[in-house]
């Protein structure tokens, strides 16, 4: 073969030129910290990273949510735990009330007891949490219950998604846990009663509705369960996504992320072998026969 | 018969031929990092071959460039398909920040800011925030398209204007080369080889193939005929064709005219940047365009739909979320907001019965399930998706004109240090070419001065 000019000022061009090319990829990488800079560099680990990131966007969210709903649940279930207390000492003031040796004054004492329970489970049915009501179902800019005890909030609740397409209720109607509908007891009521049947110093009426008492603190305590499996789910689902979350991101770091170590041995190579190609052309250049000849 | 005199002719031709040699070597050596130069080499011719001829002695027969008709067309081909993949990567390169999602900033992540909002509206259907923050990220994901089918449009804009310019320069370098035809067919007929006058047409046969591919055929009077497409002839003889751009804007086809008027158009693959440019305007971009108008026009529809059987927070229903969008032309630019939504949060309807407000978000979970149906981008794809297959069609185009252009650029370069290496010049060769004629010509000399000393003695005998 002929080494003309042309062939020699070809080759060097094009070795030097790849050199060069190689190295400002690999300082690409090292100095963005990801492999590729650009789809078109790989569309399939491109259109791979979008959905990632689109799925890495909706866990976040999901967990947002997860957040959200813990939050209030998680009062409600403790609002409803102390409004099963209030029922506990209610059943223990009716059977001690239930006896002969309290008079007329201690009942009305006792009224006064329940009064103030009362006041504290109107307080718990309202419970708040970031100023929305717990209790209202889909309602929470309104108190669900009123001053008489009685619901005038949402009987329907509203569900939300968290993760993975899972939809649960995220909003608590306390209609069925505190107005006792669908055949339960309706507890402010039944306070009330029991704080006439005191007042009047009606001892049969306290006596029975001792057992009352009990049976609301069961359906508030009931509620509560319900809650806590909920909850329970819940806990269940954010655990799934934070495993999701970190599997998703571990995938798109391996897609991705450059490997530091790997990518500095390449520079290294890279820029080495540039080295050589620039020596090299160097000495070619030298090497003329016009040297010989003068 | 010989003579001394003869003698004396016979060195005189000796110092002529390798005068003759030098002189090409040096030209030669001078343009040895002249583009599309090829070697020259002087044909000598020794006198005693020809019949009658007693003496002998040398003429310079002519001077011959050397060349390669294969490897001159596999330029020509490789040259034309370089051309092609350059022109669709310079054109797509522009495109790609705007549908780049690895930085997180694409339109791909404009959309999930939507659902994003969308989520949060769910789960709190009465915060005005929440609205306005849906508001937003919609204005968001709109304006992005809209930059995206403005970057794609004014890319196509760019495209008619590069068209034009190749397209004037390549007849003007059409003209020169007819030109170039018929003075060296002229030379040709007369015996003269019109060696830097070939150099100069094949450097522009060159650059037109860049421009769009032509087949070269070398015709017996030295001229070359340049063929285009399917076969039609561009240029014969000392007669150039003429390329217009003819049809509107946008749709503009490449014609080809001999005359004054439209011509007819180019059937066949064009090749060349002409062609690339082509193929990018009506194929690549128009095809993403096409995804990415067919994927605005799909979402306003769905969103529009959900957000109509829904109310807003002042129980007002059917109202529209975007505006509505008559045509899937165009669409991508369309994207707003509708007169009910903008500037009015409240509107937004994310209850579906208007008793369950303000805490009702049956529709804003309607709208959350957008997001997975797959009946979207012809039946079969997610919202995300069909919006992603617009930005990947541009980063596949993108990566396959980079793929072609490396794999062609390689293919040249072996072929053009071929013919460098087949046809280009050698400084050492030159060298050592100049120094045996060098060498000849002081032998020549000493022929000369023997012959002259030879008469001289003939003549002291007289």
């Amino acid at each position: 073969m002929r080494v003309t000019e042309g062939y020699l000022h070809s080759t060097m061009i094009e070795r030097m030129a790849a050199g060069k090319a190689r190295v400002s990829t690999v300082t690409n990488a090292l100095a963005s910290g990801m492999k590729v800079q650009a789809p078109s560099e790989d569309p399939v680990l491109g259109d791979q990273v979008r959905r990632l990131d689109s799925q890495l966007t909706r866990i976040v969210d999901g967990l947002a949510r997860v957040g959200g709903v813990s939050s209030r649940l998680q009062s409600g279930e403790t609002a409803l735990g102390e409004a099963a207390e209030v029922f506990a000492r209610a059943y223990e003031l009716c059977l001690q009330m239930d006896n002969d040796t309290y008079t007329g004054a201690e009942r009305a004492g006792a009224a006064e007891e329940l009064r103030q329970l009362r006041a504290s489970l109107l307080s718990l049915a309202n419970t708040q949490v970031s100023g929305e009501f717990v209790f209202g179902g889909r309602n929470e800019s309104q108190a669900p219950f009123d001053a008489a005890g009685l619901f005038v909030g949402d009987t329907l609740n509203r569900e939300v998604e968290l993760v993975g397409g899972l939809r649960l209720e995220a909003t608590m109607s306390a209609e069925s846990a505190f107005a006792g509908q669908g055949g339960g007891i309706d507890v402010f009521a039944l306070l009330d009663q029991a704080i006439t049947a005191l007042d009047t110093d009606d001892r049969a009426t306290v006596a029975g509705l001792a057992e009352n008492m009990e049976l609301a603190r069961e359906q508030l305590t009931a509620a509560r369960a319900e809650l806590g499996c909920r909850m329970n789910l819940i806990q269940r689902a954010e655990s799934f996504a934070e495993r999701l979350q970190e599997n998703l991101k571990m995938q798109r770091r391996d897609l991705i992320d450059t490997d530091v170590a790997e990518a500095a041995t390449e520079l290294s190579q890279a820029q080495s072998s540039l080295q050589a190609a620039v020596s090299v052309t160097s000495r070619l250049l030298d090497s003329s026969v016009l040297r010989m000849l003068m | 018969m010989s003579s001394l005199f003869g003698l004396l002719q016979v060195g005189y031709q000796g110092l002529n031929a390798h005068r003759a040699l030098t002189e090409t070597a040096g030209h030669n050596i001078a343009n040895a990092s002249t583009p599309g130069y090829r070697k020259q080499v002087v044909d000598l011719v020794s006198l005693s071959m020809l019949p009658g001829a007693s003496l002998g002695g040398v003429r310079v027969g002519g001077v011959q460039q050397l060349r390669d008709a294969f490897l001159a067309r596999e330029m020509t081909a490789n040259r034309s398909d370089l051309g092609q993949q350059q022109a669709m990567r310079e054109m797509l390169e522009g495109l790609e920040p705007y549908v780049n999602n690895l930085d997180g900033g694409g339109i791909s992540a404009a959309l999930d800011a939507f659902f994003s909002s969308v989520g949060r509206l769910s789960e709190d259907p009465n915060s005005v925030t929440v609205r306005q923050q849906m508001l937003s990220s919609a204005t968001t994901l709109g304006s992005r398209l809209g930059q995206v089918a403005e970057a794609m449009a004014a890319t196509r804009r760019a495209v008619d204007r590069q068209l034009t310019s190749e397209v004037e320069s390549v007849n003007e370098q059409l003209a020169r080369i007819a030109q170039l035809n018929r003075s060296i067919a002229g030379q040709a007929s007369s015996g003269q080889a019109a060696a830097g006058l070939r150099d100069e047409r094949d450097a522009l046969i060159l650059s037109v193939s860049e421009k769009i591919g032509v087949r070269t055929v070398d015709e017996s009077d030295g001229s070359v005929t340049l063929m285009v497409g399917g076969g039609q002839t561009l240029l014969q003889g000392g007669t150039a064709g003429r390329l217009v751009i003819g049809g509107g804007a946008g749709s503009a086809e490449i014609r080809l005219a001999f005359a004054q008027g439209g011509g007819v158009a180019v059937g066949g693959s064009l090749g060349g940047r002409i062609g690339g440019l082509l193929q990018t305007r009506d194929g690549d971009i128009a095809e993403a365009m096409a995804q990415l108008d067919q994927f605005a026009f799909d979402f306003a529809g769905a969103v529009n739909a959900a957000h109509r059987a829904g109310s807003g927070l002042d129980g007002v229903s059917g109202r529209d979320f975007f505006a509505p969008i008559a045509t899937v032309d165009g669409a991508a630019s369309r994207l707003v907001l509708s007169a009910d939504v903008l500037g009015n949060p409240q509107a937004i309807a994310a209850a579906g019965d208007p008793s369950g407000l303000p805490g009702d978000n049956t529709v804003a979970l309607e709208l959350l399930g957008l997001m997975d149906r797959a009946n979207f981008g012809g039946g079969s794809l997610t919202l995300a998706d069909a919006l992603g297959g617009a930005t990947s069609t541009l980063a596949r185009r993108l990566s396959d004109a980079r793929t072609g252009e490396e794999a062609t650029k390689v293919v040249l370069t072996q072929v053009e240090r071929l013919h460098a290496s087949r046809t280009g010049v050698s400084i050492e060769e030159e060298l050592v070419n100049v120094t045996a004629a060098q060498r000849a010509f002081e032998a020549a000399s000493k022929t000369m001065q023997a012959a002259n000393e030879l008469i001289q003695t003939v003549l002291r005998m007289v």
